[in-house]
């Protein structure tokens, strides 16, 4: 069971006179189980791939398949029945906040339950747990989601998907605009998720999250998957063609080592690491 | 003379909710300052404040020596300007050219002077090949050069950021900055109040303002400030990597000399 | 979204571009109202609604605009032709001088059920194909300013022609912004199980509730931080500011206001004056 892309290329606009494609003959598999990020500049494509795995988007050519789910780009090959599928794969897009509209936050929460046919109490059940998961407690139920802060409007909206308890939660840069901490906070979540078995798709341009907590990472170029691996193995390399930045972890690393140090950069995904690399380094 | 001059502002939305508590600043001239806080500290409302958006604060404030209120507001933004957090919502004109236009029609600068005007300050943000594309076709990090050169043009004194880059992807951040710094070359007599909660963005200033819960808790340079660990932790603010790094080198036992203060340095230091 | 042709700006260079906004807009007017001036006779009508038609035709082939933009907008006008065409054929006017075309049972359609019907559409045709010439060639902020000149004699009366404009063109520069908000939100509550398409009644409405609840809020949360923003820039619609864009007549643009014009006076005075306002709505038996 994963997510996996044959061959698939999407063309925004076809059949006008400037069609514009924005992935083109992308193939990969994100595996089960992975905490996976999906890196490169803005306008490589990273949102329209994400768009479908949860058949927002049909490819122009090519299939998606997400388990045993088919997105192909012809319609009698295409699975039908999208609501077990957009059960099962969470999409929390950029700035979530702006998609509240209830009159009370555990109502909002309950919103995605309900249309999956849960019923009114099984649907608000799972939205405490998914609010007590996020770390709004009781006293926010019955709360509007208009009167609370900017971050606690974002963990709302976050709670909306968690409560659907999907199977591949695919989050693109939640940590935009939130301070340092609550982003630490969010990150910490999401490894708790991740742990609880659930699938991680992370959308970012902080290197510095895909090195502190994702297994995986994919790097997109123009609509083609420029690079595969594991993030310590990525970082070690130049990314800068690809418009990416250097973690400040690896990007000191490096410095030292031209000045002779020995660095292990496969250990190298914290501060702590880098410090107790450089003690002993220098032994 | 102090560019800014802020004495016990207090300001309330309602009886509990205090927003500033007892705020009492000054800035100078020709300097660069950063305003941290986390989410919900205080800080924008602060920014409103100063740009006397918000009007019905207990204290003083005075700008250039202007005490403000409702009948000094035109003259004292005549000196000031601002750039909020979303690209957006501040983008005015239908088209870059008309967007820097827009402050300078308000100001009554003649119609002959525009051009030059809009083409110099479109010059220096690095906008000038875009002066006749619509906001639709800008980036987000274009748009915020837009608002600067907006902005400018107007001849300000004083330029508060309001959470100008925290929209933006890296690169676009990076070129926010970039352009402050070299503004602030090319104008020694310009000062600037960024407020933010990017901590690196912080270690350039020339002094740091940490605001928590309508109270400033903190306040001097980034040495001077970042080594209040507990502190700046309690108050939801992470350290920048160079801080974070150096303590974790002190936890594995290393001692790092105080004149160490920053990441240039420590390299040097560590490969000597 | 790109199917909208109707009042779409092509950037060309076109000696029609280059026209002051004002001129444009005058002609336009002028020769809106040259077609809906009604002829004493069929043959008059003939002649002269096809003299206009060539007129407008090379008009809007000198504006560049693509001719299939032109016939998708026409193509909604399908309905129209066959909704008149039934209402003229049931209920014919009471004079009828082309003639009977058949008769069946006594039920009798008459020729000039047709001609009336054609005349509308024409003129309806070359209302949209005037429109078109303008708004392909002038950009919305221009025709914005120029209704703004228009409107300026009537500050006397305290009209607030400028506020009015300044109103029109931020509308007009948020539109693409409403719409990628409006995308977003979609898929957000798509993902959540909304079906916008499907389902029943009460579904659809909590679905529609869904979207147009949080394209209210932000809309609102825009507007609040846009009007921050321009204050801070100092903007007071109560003073007097300075202008950017300024409008210059040229010598074309006085030959166009006179070809419009002579137009215009031309057709009125055959057409006799019959400034009767139902008939040039061309709604004499309705």
């Amino acid at each position: 069971m994963s997510i996996r892309f044959e061959d698939v290329t999407y063309v925004y606009n076809p059949k006008t006179p400037e069609p514009v494609e924005a992935l083109h003959n992308i193939s990969l598999e994100i595996e089960e189980g992975s905490f996976t990020a999906l890196i490169g500049r803005t306008g490589c494509g990273k949102s329209t791939l994400v768009q479908h795995l949860n058949a927002l988007l049909h490819p122009t050519s090519g299939t998606v398949f997400i388990d045993t789910f088919v997105n192909a780009s012809q319609k009698k090959k295409r699975d039908k029945k999208l609501k077990p599928l957009r059960e099962k794969v969470g999409l929390v897009f950029q700035f979530p906040e702006y998609q509240l509209f209830e009159e009370t936050i555990e109502k909002d929460v309950a919103f995605g339950p309900k249309n999956f046919g849960d019923s009114d109490e099984v649907a608000l059940e799972k939205a405490h747990e998914a609010l007590q998961l996020v770390g709004l407690d009781e006293s926010f139920y019955k709360r509007s989601p208009f009167e609370i802060s900017g971050g606690e409007k974002r963990r709302v909206a976050l709670a909306g998907v968690l409560a659907m308890k999907p199977k591949y939660l695919v989050v693109d840069e939640p940590t935009a605009g939130l301070d340092p901490l609550g982003a630490k906070k969010l990150m910490e979540l999401f490894t708790k998720i991740h742990e609880a078995g659930s699938t991680i798709i992370l959308v970012t341009h902080d290197m510095d999250l895909v090195l502190g907590y994702c297994t995986d990472v994919f790097v997109l170029d123009h609509g083609k998957v420029a690079l595969k691996g594991k993030p310590n193995d990525l970082f070690g390399q130049d990314v800068s063609r690809f418009s990416l930045q250097t973690p400040a972890i690896f990007d000191f690393a490096f410095r030292l080592e031209k000045a002779g140090y020995k660095i292990d950069k496969n250990k190298l995904n914290r501060v702590e690491d880098l410090a107790k690399a450089i003690v002993e380094g220098r032994r | 003379m102090n560019v800014v001059e802020v004495k016990d502002l207090t300001y309330a939305y309602t009886e509990e909710k205090i927003v500033l508590n007892g705020v009492s600043f000054s800035l100078e001239e020709g300097k660069y300052y950063c305003l941290v806080g986390h989410n919900g500290s205080g800080k924008s409302t602060l920014a409103k404040c100063l740009m006397g958006l918000v009007l019905r604060f207990e204290g003083s404030i005075s700008l250039f020596g202007i005490p403000l209120s409702g009948k000094t507001l035109r003259e004292i933004r005549s000196h000031v300007g601002i750039v909020f957090q979303n690209p957006d919502n501040q983008f005015v004109g239908s088209t870059v050219a008309d967007d820097i236009a827009f402050g300078l029609e308000n100001k009554r600068v003649p119609h002959e002077q525009m051009q030059g005007i809009i083409e110099s300050f479109a010059e220096k943000t690095g906008m000038i090949e875009h002066l006749n594309h619509e906001p639709s076709a800008l980036s987000g990090g274009q748009k915020q050069r837009v608002a600067i050169a907006g902005v400018l043009a107007m001849g300000p004194d004083l330029v508060i950021l309001d959470e100008a880059t925290s929209m933006l992807d890296p690169k676009g951040k990076n070129e926010i900055l970039n352009l402050i710094h070299s503004l602030r070359k090319e104008n020694p007599k310009l000062t600037i109040l960024s407020i933010t909660h990017d901590v690196e963005e912080a270690t350039r200033a020339d002094e740091i303002i940490v605001f928590n819960k309508g109270k400033i808790i903190l306040k001097g340079k980034p040495e001077e400030v970042f080594v209040h660990r507990e502190e700046l932790a309690s108050i939801q603010l992470g350290l920048p990597f160079f801080y974070q790094l150096r303590f974790a080198l002190e936890e594995q036992g290393m001692q790092i000399p105080p004149s160490v203060k920053d990441l240039e340095s420590l390299e040097a230091y560590l490969c000597r | 979204m790109t199917s909208i042709a109707l009042g779409k700006y092509v950037p060309y260079d076109t000696w029609v571009h280059r026209l002051d906004a004002r001129t444009k807009l005058f002609a336009t007017i002028l020769l809106m109202v040259a077609v809906f001036l009604p002829m004493p006779t069929w043959s008059m009508t003939l002649l002269f609604q096809g003299a206009l038609l060539v007129i407008i035709s090379i008009l809007l082939a000198c504006t560049k605009t693509p001719l299939s933009w032109i016939l998708s907008s026409l193509k909604m006008l399908w309905i129209m032709v066959i909704f008149l065409l039934v209402v003229y054929i049931v209920v014919p006017k009471s004079e009828n001088v082309l003639g009977i075309a058949w008769s069946v049972n006594g039920w009798t359609v008459y020729w000039d059920s047709f001609a009336e019907a054609a005349r509308i559409v024409a003129r309806l045709v070359m209302m949209i194909m005037i429109g078109t010439a303008l708004t392909s060639s002038t950009k919305p902020l221009d025709l914005t300013y120029a209704l703004e000149w228009y409107f300026t004699p009537l500050k006397v009366i305290h009209f607030p022609a400028a506020e009015v404009a300044m109103t029109i063109s931020i509308a007009l520069r948020f539109i693409p912004t409403l719409l990628e908000d409006t995308m977003r939100v979609m898929r957000a509550q798509a993902s959540r199980g909304v079906d916008f398409q499907h389902g029943g009644l009460f579904r659809r409405i909590a679905g529609l509730t869904s979207l147009i609840i949080p394209l209210f809020v932000s809309s609102l949360t825009r507007s609040q931080e846009l009007g921050d923003a321009m204050e801070c820039r100092c903007y007071d619609p109560r003073e007097k500011r300075t202008r950017y864009r300024l409008f210059h007549f040229r010598a074309a643009d006085f030959v166009i206001a006179f070809f419009a014009a002579a137009i215009l006076v031309g057709v009125a005075v055959t057409s006799g004056l019959h400034l009767d306002f139902f008939s040039m709505m061309g709604v004499t038996t309705l």
